[in-house]
């Protein structure tokens, strides 16, 4: 009994860690994603996952779209980390936490936005962003 | 003598500069509120450990020059800025998802003659964008049970990713998921048929 639980356990853990939370939608230049300590080159049609840090060259962009139809377009020299994202309507469980580190970033909220929108957090190096349904243009300089 | 003197002189210019520019005029952070694709603007809320600076209107714009003082609002932003700063980050923006409505025979998976008819056109929007991230939501009317309901919008949304497959979309691309009668467009009484309710939602990525 334990082992059974045990293994439906690591299963759903497993899932939560593997299952994609969006893909990429737009790419010009050079963007890379950090997962789990690898680096990989990013392309159309790539897979998104939480945790993932998303980070653009020189000259570069890159837009997402999650599963939620939140939308993030990254400007060039640019890094979010994307902590959290949880997306599950059935259970009403929702979570997004957005860091963004340096460089610009354009953000659309999508159905977690407009469902719970308390559950979505943006976060710079010195400030904290909370939205209610918008579009937003967010910079960091430095570092 | 002159010369020494430019070369002390120099680099304290540089860094009074320096410390001007990345000390005080320019923010670390910089928030812009602009409208949604459909005209709307939203409302966001910029706070630091010193104070909070809300923003509703298109182009407000709040600063914050570090996490120990107050955000600030400062002049609202117009076009040439905004293209200025995010003009290669506006260029990257994803094209908003594209969603489809079927709708359902009461009870089974059959489509109503229209729906069936919109098959195609969401074939092609999955083409157009090259889209590999398609979403089929099952859902049901109040019709029969809670659980039935559960299987029955399942079993709607298997149905349209095999007609989207039958049309030549790979499979690895579309993802179901069954709703029941839990998330309706139109709300109802238990036991109430209605078309409206009775759909699979495709939203193409």
């Amino acid at each position: 009994m334990v082992v059974i639980w045990l293994l439906i356990l690591s299963s759903t853990a497993a899932q939560a860690i593997t299952e994609p939370v969006g893909s990429i939608k737009t790419l010009k230049g050079t963007a890379q994603i950090t997962r789990g300590g690898a680096v990989v080159k990013a392309q159309i049609g790539a897979p998104i996952h939480q945790r993932d840090a998303i980070e653009t060259a020189a000259d570069s962009h890159i837009g997402i779209i999650l599963r939620d139809d939140t939308c993030l377009s990254l400007g060039p020299n640019s890094r979010i980390d994307l902590k959290t994202y949880i997306f599950e309507p059935q259970e009403s469980r929702y979570s997004v936490l957005i860091r963004i580190l340096k460089g610009t970033l354009v953000y659309l909220s999508g159905v977690i936005g407009k469902l719970s929108p308390d559950s979505v957090q943006l976060e710079t190096p010195d400030a904290t962003i909370a939205i209610r349904g918008t579009r937003l243009l967010i910079q960091v300089e430095g570092s | 003598m002159g010369k020494l003197v430019w070369k002390v002189l120099l680099p304290l210019l540089g860094g009074l500069c320096f410390m001007m520019v990345s000390g005080c005029s320019t923010p670390r952070t910089l928030v812009i509120l602009i409208p949604d694709h459909d005209g709307q603007v939203g409302k966001a809320v910029v706070t630091t450990g010193k104070g909070a600076v809300p923003l509703n209107a298109a182009g407000q714009t709040v600063v914050v020059h570090n996490r120990h003082s107050s955000p600030k609002e400062t002049t609202a932003s117009g076009k040439d800025r905004i293209d200025a700063l995010f003009g290669e980050a506006l260029a990257g923006e994803p094209p908003l998802p594209e969603k489809f409505i079927l709708y359902f025979q009461s009870g089974t998976v059959q489509l109503t003659d229209e729906s069936l008819m919109e098959v195609p056109a969401i074939v092609d929007s999955i083409r157009k964008r090259q889209s590999y991230d398609v979403s089929i939501n099952g859902h049901t009317d109040r019709v029969g049970s809670f659980k039935a309901n559960i299987h029955l919008s399942l079993q709607r949304a298997m149905h349209v990713k095999g007609l989207l497959i039958d049309a030549g979309i790979r499979p690895k691309y579309l993802t179901t998921s069954s709703h029941g009668e839990g998330n309706p467009l139109i709300k109802t009484v238990d036991g109430m048929p209605e078309l409206r309710n009775r759909r699979v939602e495709v939203i193409v990525r």
